[in-house]
């Protein structure tokens, strides 16, 4: 009689921890590295991710309710602004950077392209309260909120009570966040040998991984470093990169290295959106660079390809686009909390 | 069975109880001054002879990871050690430390600031959630002190300062430990005066820090040193 409740008691705690170990599992696939992310400070939760994704696509987080994240991260484009080189923020205010396009980031060391944020739960910090930007400051956002019939349940639902902090507001953004996650392009279902590429694509692979898998390293198609890639520095923006966060000489003109994934729809391209297309893009790797002290030593010398290798390359980094993520309505504006547009 | 258990519910009755009989609450208070004036924060405040000019707006500061040695030795470490302390809404400051067990100390430290380890941690709620206006929004990490106000050596029109203290990666590492001798089980009397702090801003020509630098650093030790016992 005993060794039968012994039995079931171990069953159910061998279930249990199943349920524990695969709590992010869907979050994070195989073929991708460990993430950075800690998600023992801020467990997933169907709730919080809910409220994230309000958050993420509600304008009350900007001073005059007009921009929300979604304003500057549009899921079509990979969550990033499609067609401006700068994004505008209230009032129409320009801002100096190009949005980054979001997806993978539990996979990130850092965040912005300078890598200013140390952490995925405090980069909303700093567009909120950018002036050019929102324009707002997360106390008075704190505030709003309490205020708002919609966000005390979600509030509730996802935290047991209907408490409104600035830590809640941001893990439940990370929460969304985190749930970006693109590994279902043409490229990944190759891997998986579930496809194949045509001979263009195939011919592609091979002048990637000869002259941009350094940097764009696959499965993230991003080494998350920083680099100096040889733009010349816009005389207006003047922008010198990383060095505004490590005041080190080192870091001068360095800028993280995006990911490929998605590049099809994420244009314009590099930190100040200078480049509308991809051709633009190959043609200045394919260019002598600007000359500087930091110009990463790979790129000291033009890339050297063939017309028939550029065809081919850029067939390659279109099957590194995702329809399954730019599509799916679980990341898009939650019109069962809002109401329909 | 059933005496079996209320045997053990006893025991564990009496064990409960005498545990919380034996924590001990060590009390500590913080008065802020200028020089040997009680610091009083606005327009109306203190008002010093060299400096007609000079009020302190805002004075906020973070004390972290309270800890208890005995001969060098730690024996009590408090968890989850984090206080924001406001002088706009206490001076002085008081708070309770609570030991599990009574413990026999001979010297008492903290973190003026936030540790680099915690700096990396993502959002944390408390006194060290982001609506306390003490992180900064542009760039990660916490302001460990914040003081704001004016001066009359400062080249700006408006006479007024802002020093916001704070950095965790190197090399401006700005969080400064400090470290008081106290044996006495009362409560421990700290002073906190700002007068160096404001000296050292004239003498720096220096009257807006805002960002992790190497005047933050020396700024932040300049803090630290300004706490001492008030042993009357």
């Amino acid at each position: 009689m005993k060794w039968v409740w012994f039995f079931y008691g171990g069953m159910f705690f061998v279930c249990a921890s199943f349920v524990y170990l695969n709590e992010t599992d869907w979050l994070l696939p195989k073929e991708f590295p460990k993430p950075e992310y800690d998600f023992a400070k801020n467990p997933i939760s169907a709730n919080k991710i809910e409220l994230g994704r309000a958050l993420f696509y509600d304008p009350i987080l900007s001073i005059d309710n007009t921009i929300s994240c979604a304003s500057c991260h549009s899921q079509y484009s990979a969550f990033t602004h499609v067609d401006h080189n700068l994004s505008h923020g209230i009032q129409d205010r320009i801002g100096f950077r190009n949005s980054p396009a979001l997806m993978n980031l539990a996979w990130q060391k850092s965040f912005m392209r300078d890598g200013a944020v140390n952490h995925l739960d405090m980069q909303a910090l700093a567009p909120i309260s950018n002036p050019d930007e929102m324009g707002e400051d997360i106390q008075h956002i704190v505030e709003k909120l309490r205020l708002s019939q919609i966000y005390s349940p979600l509030f509730e639902n996802a935290f047991g009570d209907n408490v409104i902090t600035g830590e809640r507001v941001l893990k439940a953004l990370s929460q969304f966040m985190l749930t970006l996650v693109s590994n279902n392009a043409k490229f990944d279902s190759v891997m998986r040998s579930q496809s194949v590429f045509t001979e263009k694509e195939h011919k592609g692979y091979a002048v990637f991984k000869k002259h941009c898998n350094a940097c764009h390293t696959e499965p993230l198609f991003t080494n998350d470093a920083f680099v100096n890639n040889g733009l010349a520095m816009d005389p207006e923006l003047k922008d010198y990169g990383r060095f505004r966060v490590t005041q080190n000489a080192q870091d001068s003109f360095k800028f993280r290295v995006p990911t490929l994934r998605n590049i099809e729809f994420s244009y314009p391209y590099m930190h100040d959106g200078r480049f509308k297309k991809l051709n633009q893009v190959i043609n200045h790797y394919t260019s002598p660079k600007t000359n500087s002290t930091t110009l990463d030593s790979r790129l000291a010398n033009p890339m050297q390809l063939t017309s028939e290798e550029r065809v081919e390359l850029k067939a390659f980094l279109l099957t590194l686009t995702d329809k399954h993520f730019l599509f799916d309505t679980r990341f898009s504006y939650p019109k069962h909390i809002f109401g329909v547009k | 069975m059933k005496t079996a258990f209320l045997r053990f519910l006893l025991i564990f009755v009496c064990v409960f109880f005498a545990q919380i009989a034996k924590a001990q609450k060590i009390s500590v208070a913080i008065q802020h001054t200028f020089g040997n004036e009680l610091l009083v924060l606005g327009e109306e405040g203190f008002r010093s002879e060299t400096d007609s000019t000079l009020q302190i707006s805002e004075l906020k500061y973070y004390i972290s990871n309270i800890s208890f040695y005995k001969k060098g030795t730690c024996i009590f470490a408090e968890p989850n050690s984090y206080r924001l302390l406001d002088v706009a809404t206490c001076n002085p400051c008081t708070f309770e430390v609570t030991s599990p067990k009574k413990i026999k100390y001979d010297e008492m430290r903290f973190t003026l600031g936030i540790d680099s380890a915690t700096n990396v941690s993502g959002a944390m709620g408390g006194d060290l959630d982001p609506t306390k206006g003490m992180y900064w929004t542009w760039q990660s990490g916490y302001i460990n002190l914040k003081m704001e106000g004016k001066t009359k050596d400062n080249n700006k029109q408006s006479k007024e300062f802002q020093l916001h203290l704070g950095g965790y990666a190197s090399p401006f590492l700005a969080a400064q430990s400090v470290r008081f001798q106290w044996k006495n089980n009362q409560e421990i009397p700290l002073i906190f005066d700002v007068k160096n702090l404001v000296e050292a801003m004239n003498s720096n020509s220096t009257w807006h820090i805002m960002s992790p630098n190497a005047k933050a650093v020396l700024f932040s030790k300049i803090a630290a040193e300004s706490f001492k016992l008030g042993i009357k």
